[in-house]
């Protein structure tokens, strides 16, 4: 009996710090949507779902929400675990105390993809790399911008954004080959003529490529009404390096 | 033989000789439309095994393709509904109604020494309802099975999974009617139909378990059955109660399912104990110790089944102090689990006892169920939860809980009274190769999986990465000892009724009340009423005769000695 009443202590004194975010805490926003993470910087940098940068010995409180179905944020190396609920923000807090790189994994079922290459449950990992305060500026600095190496090249936007439609999990749903995908091909996407499931007709420019990445669900393409795009957090410069790439996908 | 007696309804004709096999009469028939507890039990018992067999395929084909990272035998997809109809199909065709439909349909009126349970045509609709469930549910596999779980969590069983779920969710819905009558006619039977002499406090320890379970069933399945209507409707209209963009909580639907789903627990859990306290009592020739504290530990499972909902929940955004609660109410079930583990440890102290094959599940049973019970512990500690919950380590700790507690305890069951309802003996050296095999099998498919789950592996997931490859092939190899041994156990009882040596009336040498009428058992129970002038387990009491275990001289079998 002691033991239990023992047990209960120190496992729920546990579970309160990871609940209870300190003050001058780094606030990251989290989204799930099937089958990828995505997060974002306390000044509103994006960062794709491969890895999450975090400076070591700083407080980090992590607000998270899901586009779609349940998800589960699972560190096992910090033994942290929560659910991202549609609908609802759900919070954890704690502080990273050591250098290196840490597995995410979700861990509440959320369903698989069609066809062997497609992604599910199973795939929907991330990484968190814990660095030095120096290191982590310096990789905020590098991602709100275009890559060095592709700086100075002529069409080095567009290529920018090719990464981009590659890197952050375009390729599932959006053909550059006009193979028949969950969402409309990219070729000879620019200008082309989309009939919305309102039955208005829209002309494919920039406006209407930037409110599709960042509010997915405004207008929907007929035919696709099942697909479910996800809304995506970019930069001003990132959805002009989409928009250049999709010009040059005829 | 012309006329089918009704048993139960007094009034009617006798038709049979009361010394009749209730096994005499032939053809399907006599089969389809018997009102007798004893047959109704039986064809129970074919179908709950017919379930175990395919959830048993589904599950080694889960555990195959597990074998290597990546693609083994099937896609993410066909993996996520395989896994999926596993679940489905052992919780609600197989588990639930194993214990209390089979071996409870045949002894509970025997051990209360009465003809039938109080309402035999509803006995009857049970059973018949049960199979309107599993054609459902074999018709949806057919159309593609589901991939939500057997959770059925929204919302992606609501809007996203385009795979039959409305079929299913009918399906456990019609099961949780069955489940629910057997539970009304147990509790009406054990009320009014006791033998004269059969007080409260000379019930069978069985039938302690049995009508506890009975309360959850008629308590709690209402409200599975509600949260599954609504989900119909949700998915079929469109209602918006789990849907968070038409203003719904999708954590709402997981209140209710779990509200069900934990008694449910205990609905599979607490008959199993029931028979373990019958063979341990038995096999050690002794009472129990601490009769009344084991009878009312079911009572008292029964009851904080219904408190402790909560802890499927901790990581799923509930605040703090519902989590401390829940947290701190689980650790109140570990106290009558631990009664009861307490009990039957002292009770084969000091017994004389002997290792027969039922006797080796019942050990096995407290064995395994230690481990569960104890993992559910860890489980309970909210931090440590955090870390474990949705990990290979909960799927562990509940197959220890449901195999090696319930399945163990069933087949137990089974073995300890197939001699009286079928009146035949089984090969007891098959029996214990069978035990050997399923025992050695079970524990390396499920420690490894504590192990993957304590090391951070996530459940339902068709892929890993590398580091889990080694685990995960030892438990798939368990799977397979484990199939084996209860291959060797199919074969063992079919041979028993092909061609097993008659059953003499109380092969155990038991005190209890269903192993003193003629195996196999007439047609009304008993040859004349009984009237009880002692409990079941008072050896001292019970007479020479009562305790001869029948056999003839030089024909006892002589493996059938330790
Ligand atoms: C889960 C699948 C999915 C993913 C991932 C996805 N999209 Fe989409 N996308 C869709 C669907 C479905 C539509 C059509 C319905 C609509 O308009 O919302 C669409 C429409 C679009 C359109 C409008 C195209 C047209 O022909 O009207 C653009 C532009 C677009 N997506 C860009 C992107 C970009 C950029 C990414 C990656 C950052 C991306 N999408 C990722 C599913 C997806
Ligand atoms: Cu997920
Ligand atoms: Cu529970």
């Amino acid at each position: 009996m002691l033991l239990i009443v023992w047990m209960f202590h120190v496992s729920y004194s546990a579970y309160i710090r990871n609940a209870v975010a300190a003050d001058n805490a780094l606030e990251i926003r989290v989204r799930g949507a099937r089958w990828n993470w995505s997060y974002q910087y306390p000044d509103g940098t994006p960062e794709s779902g491969d890895a999450l940068y975090l400076p070591v010995n700083k407080p980090v409180k992590m607000v998270m929400s899901s586009s779609d179905v349940l998800h589960d944020y699972f560190v096992p190396a910090f033994r942290l675990k929560k659910d991202v609920v549609p609908g609802m923000y759900s919070q954890i807090a704690f502080t990273p105390n050591r250098l290196g790189e840490a597995q995410v994994f979700c861990a509440e079922y959320c369903g698989a993809g069609a066809g062997p290459t497609a992604g599910g449950h199973f795939s929907m990992l991330s990484k968190i790399k814990i660095v030095t305060e120096a290191e982590y500026e310096e990789h905020l600095k590098k991602i709100k911008d275009i890559p060095a190496e592709l700086k100075d090249k002529e069409n080095g936007t567009a290529l920018w954004g090719e990464q981009l439609y590659k890197g952050k999990g375009c390729t599932t749903c959006h053909s550059v080959d006009g193979s028949a995908a969950t969402g409309p091909t990219f070729k000879g996407v620019w200008g082309r003529t989309e009939t919305l499931t309102t039955g208005e007709q829209i002309k494919v420019d920039e406006n209407y490529v930037r409110e599709s990445i960042l509010r997915p669900q405004a207008k929907i393409v007929k035919t696709f009404e099942n697909g479910n795009m996800p809304p995506f957090v970019f930069t001003e410069k990132q959805v002009d390096a989409i928009i250049a790439y999709l010009k040059t996908t005829k | 033989m012309a006329t089918v007696a009704t048993p139960g309804l007094g009034g009617k004709t006798e038709a049979h000789d009361p010394h009749e096999s209730y096994l005499a009469e032939k053809g399907l028939k006599s089969w389809l439309f018997t009102l007798d507890h004893k047959r109704i039990g039986i064809m129970y018992l074919i179908g709950v095994l017919a379930a175990f067999l395919l959830g048993g395929i589904l599950a080694l084909l889960v555990r195959l393709e597990l074998f290597t990272a990546g693609r083994t035998i099937m896609t993410a997809e066909q993996y996520n509904k395989v896994f999926s109809m596993h679940g489905i199909v052992m919780v609600f065709l197989f588990i639930i109604p194993a214990v209390p439909g089979a071996l409870g349909n045949i002894f509970l009126p025997i051990q209360l020494g009465t003809k039938d349970v109080a309402f035999p045509r509803l006995n009857l609709t049970s059973f018949y309802v049960w199979v309107l469930g599993a054609v459902f549910g074999l018709y949806t596999m057919i159309h593609g099975g589901v991939d939500t779980g057997w959770t059925f969590y929204t919302p992606y069983s609501s809007k996203f999974t385009n795979t039959s779920v409305i079929p299913m969710l009918t399906a456990a819905f019609i099961l949780g009617f069955s489940s629910i009558l057997t539970g009304v006619n147990f509790i009406a039977t054990v009320h009014t139909m006791r033998a004269p002499g059969m007080s409260w406090k000379r019930l069978p320890l069985f039938i302690w378990a049995l009508y506890a379970t009975s309360i959850i069933q008629v308590l709690a399945t209402p409200v599975l059955a509600i949260t599954l209507f609504l989900l119909i409707f949700e998915r079929a209209f469109g209602l918006g109660i789990f849907d968070p963009s038409m203003g719904g909580d999708p954590v709402l639907f997981q209140h209710f399912f779990w509200f069900y789903s934990h008694p449910a627990v205990y609905i599979m859990i607490v008959p199993g104990m029931g028979v373990i306290s019958e063979i341990i009592c038995t096999f050690s020739r002794r009472a129990p110790f601490g009769y009344f504290f084991i009878a009312m530990s079911s009572l008292g499972l029964a009851l904080l089944g219904f408190l402790v909902w909560g802890h499927h929940m901790f990581v799923a955004g509930m605040s703090e102090y519902s989590t401390m609660v829940f947290s701190a109410l689980t650790f109140l079930v570990g106290i009558p689990s631990g009664v009861k583990v307490f009990n039957w440890v002292t009770t084969l102290y000091k017994g004389s006892i002997s290792l027969k094959s039922p006797m080796l599940y019942a050990l096995g049973f407290i064995f395994l169920f230690t481990i569960g019970g104890l993992t559910g512990l860890f489980l309970a500690m909210l931090a440590v939860d955090v870390h474990l919950h949705d990990t290979y380590f909960v799927v562990a700790h509940f197959h220890y809980v449901m195999v090696g507690g319930t399945v163990i305890a069933f087949v137990g069951g089974l073995h300890y009274w197939w001699p009286k309802f079928t009146g035949k003996m089984y090969n007891e050296g098959m029996a214990r190769a069978a035990f050997a095999l399923v025992f050695i099998g079970f524990n390396v498919t499920f420690l490894s999986q504590f192990v993957l789950g304590s090391r951070g592996m996530p459940r339902r997931y068709y892929d890993y990465l590398p580091e889990f490859q080694s685990l995960h092939q030892v438990s798939t190899i368990g799977s397979w000892i484990l199939g084996l041994g209860f291959l060797v156990m199919l074969v063992m009882f079919i041979q028993s009724l092909q061609q097993g040596k008659d059953a003499p009336r109380n092969p155990w040498g038991s005190a209890a009340l269903e192993w003193q009428t003629p195996t196999p058992i007439p047609f009304h129970n008993f040859v004349d009423q009984p009237v009880i002038t002692r409990g079941p387990y008072d050896y001292h009491l019970a007479t020479e005769a009562e305790l001869d275990e029948g056999y003839a001289p030089g024909e006892r079998p002589a493996d059938a000695d330790d």
